[in-house]
């Protein structure tokens, strides 16, 4: 059973690994399916001839919650006040661009918490890229969204609804980095890149012509993560039963991790709800 | 017969005797000539014969496998079956083989006839030449050209008729080959197979004859007086008339007979390493030898073939012989003849039993021991630096280079001197110093047969001490440096009493006491005044942010300092304890100016310091008001580590001080009753003016006696001073006003390595290791007995035993060597015990020599292993350089490499600036390893363009791993790249997940043809740490990656490329990139260029001829012109081709100006957007975080041409951590759509051609904005193109 789990995991390693080698354009996506756990635990036991006929999951769990702010606190001032001096302030001080360090919503919610499993559960088949590709904007000199997660093999389009021109710098730490000029009103999305493998934490984005803006992406072969909504909230769906560890980051907090290692019991069928706190002297402004 | 008045002896008697003494004769002539004939050369020669054919028989045997065997079977099968076939044939078609065979006798024939014809038309045509030279009447010459017309036309006839019948036998010939086709090519194919073998097969035969008749042959040979006759045991004899040796007085030609057993010495195997690699078998069967891949002496192959001995090599032994580099007698053929030399006492006792050795005192140049074997290499490399650092072989000498490294380090050319010259001939290393004078550099230049030397004082300047420390400091210090600052290179003068009896070093102190007081009342006296410079009023100084400037703005490159730890470097001193010993501000203990001016400028204290101006000047703070004073802020973080150190002044006994005084008196030319009447009077007969010599510190300007009792001794001390400093050389390592001129004392060494041993002077040293020798915690009460035991040690096996680590055993087997050595009176002993314990060879001397006579060597802080290598770079001093053409004389770019690598050491470039990569060498799993992705993005040029500048390496180094993944096997390819690291493993992460990234900086393929994966440049390489096999640190750079890391923390929020872009770049291929004219400017007068680093490159004390060399290194080392290159973007006719080439491609207008479109593109909305440029100033958004490019006005005269393309194409290609972006993808051409019809490509090279025509475009076109039209699509373009233009204007 275990040598048959193997060669299965190797073959969808070794598919993905295949598809990896094509760049931009079309991508072929092998024809597997996603066999999570058949009970709780042991996901190992539920994998048998799957290629055939994929067992369905009993039920997985859902992780919700919501990351909240304790110790006082507020949001931050904008970060560029409308027509302030700096640079191309026709298109960057046209409006206030907020100071997304530290973004609070009701209930002192933090927004722009990447809550996610590091690694892959057990036994889980990479994900399959979408063929669609993510769209990654500017505007204001702003990158929308701030902070993303985004599955590996997925192209990644890189647009600006700006008049002057940008450039999108990645700073990755296991894959291929991009620094290139991203021409003033691009809306087709001439730049575009890959992420190949998985990162251990977010990576930031910038633009060197406009140092202030940042965003976060998340590569990630799973689809286990969640980008807290404006209030703080999030769900994790569909999570194999059982124990995960999750890390939760956040670009404010010193060290990045609010946990790095926090670990959940999922129930079966249940939304596991959990109010996860970030204690303000952590906080790095 | 008896005895008669006739025969004086009985005759039978003496036919006995004579008959016996006659076969007694005959049999010691056989035996004579039986041992005349035993030469050892020729048993090792027979060996190796052996040994030869061992080898040849194993190749067969490699050759000649099963498989082999079976396709030779099956090959001969077929041949037999052809053959057969083919015997078929020959009947059924007997008639064509037949008609062959006669058409070829026929030919045969004809051939033969026409030959015949031939030479009677010859002589036909002969009588007719006769008949002209002899005038023959009309009808005898027209009757001998009739005749030889009649010959011509018979050979004619019979020519015709045999190119007929060849004719035919070729159309037969192809008839019946078409027919042997099969066997033939079958015949032809099993020569081919077995050619290799019948080669092999035939070299055994010769050595090892199978038939009786050659065996006995080659036996025949052996024999005395045949084998005279070109037999195969003979001396093999190298020649090299030009390479001569001196013998007692006479100069003759070399010989080296070495290979007559060293034999396999030059030979390589297929893939060019050693045939027969050097090593100790366990057996003495040569078969086993084979088997084990390892030969003993003398049959093994030289360790480094690729650097001697082969053809190919740059010192092949055809024209080097042996003995130039190892010395020893090369005429010698046997063991003991070619005065081999053992490597320490035990290996000399194993030798003693094996080959009877004895060392010889007869052979001035016995062969070195394998300890000194890189001594002899600066005989003909002058320059020494291409032994340690070769861009082609490594270090090829380290241990001789490490020598010449410290001799830098610690200064001896200071006392020592070494001429490389000889009446402007080069004889050897010159190590001397610089001209101290102007009067001298001037007189130097203006002689064309004189060098000037290039060596610095090492010390520090003594010109103004008295701004600097205090005089109880300076007692403290010099008495024992180490005391103070245990890291030092200055060495100990005083206080070395091991060698002295009780009473002696009671005395000996007293005096010293007076001495050092007397250095420090000098130097205070002598001190001259400074203009010290000084923070602003009321500037208020910030320790920590000093701490920060401490350790960003490039004082840690050659410095260390343990309130900032983590650095090793050791350029400049320690300076943790700085605060202890400068001179404080008298109205404000908490500063120095001294230590501030030191800071800010330091070639104000001293004009030849080898601290370079940092470019310390205050400025102001990002918030724009407050103002920083750098020098400041790091001297009160320096001052701020604790109070001033307080340092009892030595106790000077006067008795003593009046003894010493008149001791240097009466060796003036005072009797000692004048002397002492000299010093109870205080009056110096002389007026001070009169007075030549140190005794001026005694007189009086008026002559005068000197009242005041303090005064007078003041001036005793003075002279006592002067006499010391004179004594002891102080100013052969340090700038001291009034000893400019004088000279160096000590013995000049650059030929102390032929030195007469009869000259050294050993006086009681023995006696003195017998009874001392070894420091106070050494387990051993003298170096006799730690040499004794160490020889006891060797004896009982050593190493091999367990009773040493091989590390103590290669340490204690050097003492013994050394101690050994001395025993016998050789130079490297002496060496040895001088560098240990200079004044031992005072050991019971100083009774009877006068105090000021004693040895006056210092003791230096170094470890034995540095003695050795110091000993080796000096015994290599010889003064003697062979021929010209064996001298190393380098090409221009060579010299030019090997003279900037001398001042990369001497300027400690390498201290900020990577200069080698670092080399990562992991396992790879190849499938694992993806080839860098070319995108839509990327230009096919610029790539070729980085091909050509960063050509491919192979990565694979041939080495393999198995391993066994998941129940898999696989092989892992070891694989070495260069980059610098991007990421390093989390240790908070499961070990089996750690991951090393890499930045690739060089092109790397692995694997080739088809299924080779190249990464480019600016690639990510992640490896897992398991799969680490080794890094290998850069060479240079410990402070920049040292501050990177720094940075990290503290700056960029852990962002390794902005920390780098904070730190010195790397130099790779600086070559490539800067114009050298540029470079040396530059290097005179460093301009700020970067905008984001931390640092600034200081300005060195550097002369115009070192950074010429500086700057035509870097070209030098890439192969890039030096030191003009031609900037053809700025060229007429370039310009106009390329105007023509755009418009013909559509791209320009019929009457578009290229340059004027460049200028408009380099003015756009894109450059200005991080670089100040056309009149524009970098636009300021927050001073903390904005990344601003270098000015673009000094690219036109700073970057070459290609590198400037290639940068623009893709930057990450060159340097994979910079900001700056792709600015022109190759799939975008929306950007500036009016612009060359919007193609990227061209929008480069007109990017490009402005910024190197950028004063021209200046000038002519002047500040110029452009604004592209609207983008294409979009909601968002800007409101009009008019507004963006008022945006680009309005930041002028």
């Amino acid at each position: 059973m275990k040598s048959s789990n193997k060669i299965l995991v190797l073959g969808l390693l070794a598919s993905f690994a295949g598809c990896s080698e094509y760049s931009g354009g079309a991508y072929v996506v092998p024809e597997v399916t996603f066999v999570p756990a058949e009970t709780t635990g042991a996901a190992a036991e539920s994998v048998g001839d799957v290629a055939d006929e994929p067992i369905e999951v009993a039920s997985p769990g859902t992780f919700t919650g919501k990351v909240v702010l304790v110790g006082g606190g507020s949001g931050l001032p904008p970060l560029i006040a409308k027509g302030a001096d700096v640079k191309d302030k026709d298109v960057c001080a046209a409006v206030d661009v907020p100071d997304e360090r530290l973004v609070l919503g009701i209930g002192n919610g933090v927004a722009n918490v990447f809550i996610y499993l590091a690694k892959a559960p057990k036994n889980f088949k990479p994900l399959e890229a979408p063929t669609d590709p993510f769209l990654f904007d500017q505007k204001n000199c702003r990158f929308l969204p701030h902070c993303v997660v985004i599955p590996t093999g997925q192209t990644v389009k890189v647009l600006s609804d700006d008049s002057v021109a940008h450039n999108t710098h990645t700073y990755p730490n296991k894959n291929q980095g991009v620094n290139s000029g991203v021409a003033p009103g691009d809306r087709e999305g001439k730049l575009e890149f890959v992420y190949r493998k998985s990162e251990a934490q977010p990576l930031s984005v910038k633009c060197d012509y406009h140092t202030w803006m940042t965003a976060y992406h998340l590569p990630l072969d799973h689809p286990f993560a969640a980008v807290t909504d404006a209030d703080g909230g999030f769900t994790i769906a569909d999570l194999p039963a059982g124990k995960h560890t999750f890390t939760v980051w956040h670009e404010a907090v010193d060290g990045n991790f609010v946990e790095r290692k926090l670990v959940v019991d999922i129930q079966p069928g249940a939304a596991t709800d959990m109010q996860i706190e970030l204690s303000a002297d952590k906080l790095k402004l | 017969m008896p005895a008669t008045d006739n025969f004086r002896w009985n005759q039978k008697t003496l036919n006995v005797v004579f008959a016996a003494s006659s076969v007694l004769l005959l049999a010691s002539v056989i035996v004579m000539m039986k041992q005349d004939q035993a030469d050892e050369w020729k048993v090792y020669q027979r060996t190796n014969f052996k040994l030869d054919a061992t080898v040849r028989k194993a190749d067969l045997s490699i050759i000649e496998s099963a498989e082999f065997k079976q396709q030779q079977a099956a090959l001969e099968a077929q041949v037999e079956e052809a053959a057969r076939a083919l015997e078929e044939r020959r009947k059924t078609d007997a008639d064509l083989f037949a008609e062959q065979e006669s058409l070829q006798r026929k030919v045969d024939a004809l051939e033969i006839e026409l030959k015949f014809k031939n030479s009677d038309r010859d002589e036909a045509r002969a009588q007719y030449d006769l008949a002209v030279r002899d005038a023959l009447p009309a009808d005898q010459f027209q009757a001998r050209f009739d005749a030889y017309r009649a010959k011509q036309d018979l050979s004619d006839a019979t020519r015709v008729d045999l190119d007929a019948a060849k004719a035919a036998l070729a159309i037969k010939n192809n008839d019946v080959k078409a027919i042997t086709a099969d066997y033939d090519a079958l015949v032809a194919e099993r020569e081919k197979l077995n050619f290799e073998a019948e080669r092999v097969r035939a070299a055994v035969e010769k050595i090892e004859p199978s038939n009786l008749v050659s065996s006995w042959k080659r036996a025949m040979m052996e024999l005395p007086v045949i084998d005279g006759f070109n037999s195969h045991l003979r001396i093999v004899q190298d020649w090299m008339p030009r390479l001569s040796q001196t013998l007692g007085m006479a100069e003759i030609a070399r010989f080296d007979r070495c290979r007559s057993c060293h034999q396999n010495i030059d030979r390589t195997s297929g893939t060019g390493g050693p045939a027969f690699p050097a090593g100790h078998p366990t057996t003495a069967n040569v078969e086993d030898w084979v088997k084990e891949d390892k030969f003993p002496q003398p049959y093994s192959t030289h360790p480094n073939t690729a650097l001697f001995c082969t053809a190919s090599s740059p010192h092949p032994v055809a024209k080097f012989g042996c003995t130039i580099c190892h010395d020893g007698q090369g005429s010698g053929t046997s063991f003991g003849n070619a005065e081999h030399t053992p490597n320490d006492p035990h290996i000399a006792h194993e030798w003693h039993g094996e080959y009877g050795f004895h060392p010889n005192h007869f052979w001035e140049y016995p062969m070195q021991p394998s300890r000194f074997a890189e001594s002899t290499c600066i005989k003909c490399h002058h320059s020494v630096t291409e032994l340690g650092v070769n861009p082609e072989f490594g270090a090829s000498a380290p241990k001789v280079f490490k020598g010449y490294q410290l001799i830098q380090k610690y200064g001896c050319y200071g006392c020592h001197e070494m001429y490389g010259f000889d009446a402007g001939v080069a004889i050897g290393p010159d190590m001397r110093l610089e001209p101290q004078t102007e009067e001298e550099a001037t007189r130097i230049a203006a002689d064309p047969t004189q060098v000037a030397g290039k060596m610095r004082k090492v010390g520090p300047s003594l010109r103004h001490i008295a701004s600097k420390t205090t005089a109880s400091w300076i007692e403290y210090w010099t008495e024992i440096p180490q005391r103070f600052r245990p890291s030092t290179k200055m060495p100990q003068f005083f206080a070395l009493a091991d060698h002295l009896g009780k009473d002696d070093a009671q005395h000996t102190k007293q005096f010293e006491a007076a001495e050092l007081a007397g250095i420090s009342a000098v130097l205070l006296g002598a001190s001259q005044p400074i203009d010290l410079l000084a923070p602003k009023d009321g500037y208020v100084a910030d320790v920590e942010r000093g701490k920060k400037l401490f350790s960003e703005r490039g004082c840690m490159a050659c410095h260390q300092h343990t309130a900032v730890p983590g650095n090793t470097a050791d350029f400049g001193p320690n300076i943790s304890d700085i605060h202890l010993k400068i001179l404080r501000n008298s109205d404000d203990a908490s500063s120095s100016d001294w230590l501030y001016t030191w800071i800010r400028e330091p070639e104000r204290y001293h004009k030849r310091t080898r601290m370079p101006n940092l470019y310390l000047d205050a400025y102001l703070d990002v918030d724009g008001t407050t103002e920083i004073d750098p020098a400041a802020d790091i001297a009160a973080f320096l001052l701020n580590q604790g109070e001033p150190g307080v340092y009892p002044a030595v106790e000077v006994n006067d008795e003593e001080l009046d003894n010493l005084v008149s001791l240097y008196l009466e060796k003036t030319r005072f009797s000692k009753s004048g002397a002492r009447g000299i010093i109870s009077s205080g009056s110096f007969p002389q007026k001070q003016a009169d007075v030549v010599g140190d005794e001026q510190a005694l007189a009086s300007e008026d002559g005068l006696a000197v009242a005041d009792a303090a005064a007078w001794r003041q001036k005793k001390l003075e002279y006592v001073g002067r006499k010391t400093i004179a004594r002891y050389g102080c100013y052969a390592c340090h700038d001291m006003p009034g000893y400019e001129l004088s000279r160096p004392i000590g013995v000049a060494l650059q030929d102390w390595g032929r030195k007469d041993t009869s000259k050294l002077g050993f006086e009681h040293i023995e006696e003195f290791l017998h009874h001392h020798g070894e420091p106070a915690d050494s387990k051993f009460a003298s170096t006799t007995e730690r040499v004794r035991t160490a020889n006891q040690k060797a004896e009982a096996g050593g190493a091999e035993a367990g009773l040493f680590t091989e590390e103590e055993e290669a340490q204690e087997m050097s003492a013994s060597f050394f101690y050994d050595s001395i025993q016998r009176h050789g130079r490297a002993g002496f060496a040895w015990q001088k560098l240990r314990a200079p004044r031992s060879y005072d050991y019971q001397k100083t009774e009877t020599k006068g105090y000021d006579e004693r040895l006056r060597m210092p003791k230096f802080p170094l470890k034995e292993d540095e003695i050795e290598a110091i000993a080796t770079f000096v015994l290599g001093l010889v003064a003697d350089p062979p021929a010209e053409e064996y001298v190393y004389t380098p090409d221009e770019r060579a010299k030019n490499r090997i003279e900037g690598e001398f001042l990369l050491a001497k300027y400690n470039c390498t201290g900020c600036h990577i200069v080698d990569l670092p080399a990562i060498t992991f396992a790879a799993d190849l499938e694992q390893i993806t080839a860098t992705e070319i995108s839509a993005a990327d230009h096919e040029n610029g790539l070729e363009l980085l091909l050509k500048m960063r050509p491919p390496q192979q990565a694979l180094t041939g080495e393999t791993r198995k391993v066994v993944i998941d129940d898999e096997k696989k092989t892992l390819h070891f694989a070495t790249v260069h980059g610098l690291i991007a990421s390093r493993p989390d240790p908070e992460e499961d070990p089996e997940f750690r991951e090393h990234g890499f930045d690739l900086w060089a092109t790397a393929d692995f694997g080739t043809g088809e299924d080779m994966k190249r990464m480019l440049p600016g690639s990510r390489l992640i490896v897992p740490d398991a799969q680490m096999v080794k890094y290998t640190e850069p060479r240079g750079g410990a402070f920049a990656e040292w501050l990177v890391e720094n940075l990290m923390e503290s700056k960029t929020g852990g962002n390794r490329s902005l920390a780098w872009q904070a730190s010195p770049p790397p130099l790779y291929q600086e070559g490539f990139k800067v114009q050298t004219p540029w470079l040396y400017q530059f290097l005179l007068e460093p301009t700020k260029i970067r905008y984001t680093t931390v640092l600034r490159m200081p300005r060195f004390n550097m002369s115009v001829e070192e950074a010429k060399i500086l700057a035509n290194y870097f070209a030098a080392l890439d192969g890039a012109p030096f030191p003009y290159q031609e900037n053809a973007p700025s060229n007429v006719d370039y310009l106009a081709t390329t105007e023509g080439e755009l418009v013909h491609a559509g791209l320009l207008g019929e009457d578009g100006s290229y340059l004027k479109e460049s200028w408009k593109l380099l003015n756009g909305p894109l450059c200005v957007k991080c670089h100040s440029l056309g009149g524009r100033k970098f636009k300021v958004s927050d001073p903390a975080k904005d990344i601003q490019g270098p000015n673009l006005n000094v690219v036109q005269n700073r970057l070459r041409a290609d590198w400037l393309k290639l940068w623009l194409y893709k930057p990450t290609w060159i340097t994979p951590y910079t900001s700056m972006p792709v600015n022109y993808p190759k799939n975008n051409t929306t950007q500036f759509p009016d612009m060359f019809n919007g193609d990227p490509d061209a929008q480069i090279n007109a990017t490009r051609d402005a910024l190197l025509n950028y004063t021209r475009l200046m000038e002519d076109l002047g500040p110029t904005s452009y604004a592209p039209p609207t983008a294409p699509s979009g909601e968002a373009a800007p409101p009009d193109s008019a507004k963006s233009d008022n945006a680009a204007g309005a930041e002028e």
